[in-house]
């Protein structure tokens, strides 16, 4: 009997264990040799924990940054990061998420198979964190357990994977020129804005791709470098704005103010760096096994790829929508605090380029150059108004520090806490 | 053994699909071969026989690692193209 509770309760009840089943059980499936049976369902157990190990680490670096926006501006402020977000998530919620994540591909691939929606979600990580994002706010908003908060959720994916790659394919064919693959990340819907607005100047508008732009800015695609470029000088911000002598006389413990910012918003990316390399090991093996199983299942559905699969198709609009989309995001700060919300969103370099980026390229399809900035500037103000609401709703997220930093939670989830919030309380 | 790195910026997204894809090929001629993905910043202090990553940060990547040794692939979910680069790039190497 004690032998079976250990078992049930703590092995299998340890998300990190449960995500190595899921592993496991995708590379017996694929029937890989015994030795990569093995070194796979280790490392996306391993990968797991090393999530954890990041959280700590955002959590120390972003904390001291709470108190200076209380101590200057008096409001809650806080950094849009997935990563940072879904790692204090799956301390809580890491066995109901990971759960939904597969639930979810379950219902993508049944939906894919039995209805005319041929689209399979295949980014791995976008997966991992929507599925976290459901079983944070069905669990704490909604107050969702057990099996209910497992098969909710899972639903809620699975029609994202499949519905929201649709609303995106008439932009892809465009993009593309061929209808053979799906745009699949969170910022899907913040594209599909971009697109429609694009509208506005019509297809005669010259293309961005007849503007040259000077080069230089390829070192924001390495995310560590671009996060703590960006991250010590908005901690210089809020320093400067607290005043140097009292960061050092009540935060900084003594530590030079300027020593102080630099080695915060270093420490931030460090913490998110580790957070990336935890996922990157838990996925290792799940996304091949899902894509396995998809093939077999579903022969010739489209697979919903990372923002990435359309970067080649427009460069320059990839850069202008980068670029206008942070402007967006720092108008949409300034509105927050005219507005004296209690809660600042702080721009994030990272959603810039990923969403705000394939939206430029989205704007282009359908408004030239023009579409390329004005949807991702109108975009970056949505990212930061939307995640200013969400964040109050989002139950045991309210409190982290950090929030998800995404058209998907900036637009669909105001909605879609609210309506819990509705039903639940 | 063969050692592959598939690289993009965070490591995550498209550099999974790549994998996916180099392991196809890998399989269908029976090349015994190990696929990773890694991010660009991480890639620094890592060696493989072959780096395959894409146009947008290729010159990132070349300032970290022989030219020789990367590939670059158009489109990442193309597997012909993956197949004709890849199996280039292995041959090139045993010719070595």
């Amino acid at each position: 009997m004690g032998f079976i509770n250990v078992l049930v309760k703590q092995v299998l009840g340890d998300p990190a264990v449960l995500i190595g089943l899921v592993a496991l059980a995708g590379l017996i499936i694929q029937k890989e040799k015994l030795t990569k049976i093995i070194s796979g369902t280790l490392k996306t157990t391993i990968g797991f924990l090393i999530i954890g190990i990041g959280a700590g680490a955002v959590v120390g670096a972003l904390s001291p940054m709470g108190e200076l926006l209380q101590a200057t501006l008096d409001v809650n402020g806080v950094v849009p990061n997935n990563e940072a977000v879904i790692s204090i998530a799956m301390e809580q919620v890491g066995s109901q998420g990971a759960l939904i994540m597969v639930g979810g591909f379950v219902v993508n691939l049944f939906l894919a198979r039995f209805t005319n929606f041929k689209y399979i979600y295949l980014t791995g990580h976008i997966m991992l964190y929507l599925s976290m994002f459901f079983a944070a706010v069905l669990f704490s908003v909604a107050g969702l357990s057990g099996t209910m908060l497992i098969v909710v959720g899972s639903i809620c994916a699975g029609l994202y994977f499949t519905f929201m790659p649709a609303l995106t394919q008439p932009f892809m064919r465009k993009i593309k020129g061929h209808d053979n693959i799906a745009f699949g990340h969170t910022g899907a819907i913040g594209n599909v804005i971009s697109g429609w607005l694009g509208n506005i100047f019509g297809e005669d508008t010259k293309d961005a791709e007849e503007i040259d732009l000077p080069e230089g800015l390829s070192f924001f695609r390495d995310s560590t470098v671009s996060m703590a470029v960006t991250m010590a000088p908005i901690y210089l911000i809020l320093v400067l704005l607290a005043g140097p002598n009292f960061v050092e006389s009540n935060i900084s413990g003594g530590t030079n103010f300027l020593v102080f910012s630099l080695m915060h918003g270093f420490r931030f990316a460090a913490g998110v760096t580790v957070i990336l390399s935890g996922v990157r090991m838990m996925l290792a093996e799940i996304v091949p096994a899902f894509e396995g199983i998809s093939e077999k299942v579903v022969p010739g559905a489209r697979p919903a790829l990372d923002c990435p699969i359309i970067f080649n198709d427009a460069p320059t609009a990839l850069l202008m929508g980068f670029l206008s989309s942070t402007v967006g995001t720092i108008v949409g700060m300034f509105i927050l605090l005219l507005a004296d919300a209690p809660t600042i969103i702080l721009p994030a370099i990272v959603p810039a380029f990923f969403a705000g980026g394939s939206a430029g390229i989205f704007g282009n399809a359908t408004g030239g150059w023009k579409g390329a900035v004005f949807g991702p500037f109108i975009g970056g103000i949505i990212l930061s108004l939307g995640t200013a609401i969400l964040l109050p709703m989002s139950g045991m997220l309210e409190q982290a520090g950090t929030t998800f930093g995404d058209p998907f939670y900036a637009v669909i989830g105001p909605i879609f806490t609210g309506f819990l919030h509705l039903i639940g309380g | 053994m063969l050692k592959i790195y598939a690289v993009c910026g965070h490591g995550l997204g498209s550099s999974m699909m790549l994998k996916i894809n180099i392991r196809k090929v890998l399989k269908e001629k029976s090349i015994e071969g190990e696929v990773d993905t890694v991010s660009l910043g991480e890639s620094s202090g890592l060696d493989a026989d072959i780096f395959v990553t894409f146009p947008d940060i290729v010159d990132e990547l070349a300032n970290r690692h022989d030219r020789e040794k990367i590939v670059v692939i158009d489109d990442f979910s193309d597997l012909e193209e993956v197949r004709e680069k890849i199996l280039g790039a292995v041959d090139k190497l045993n010719l070595n």
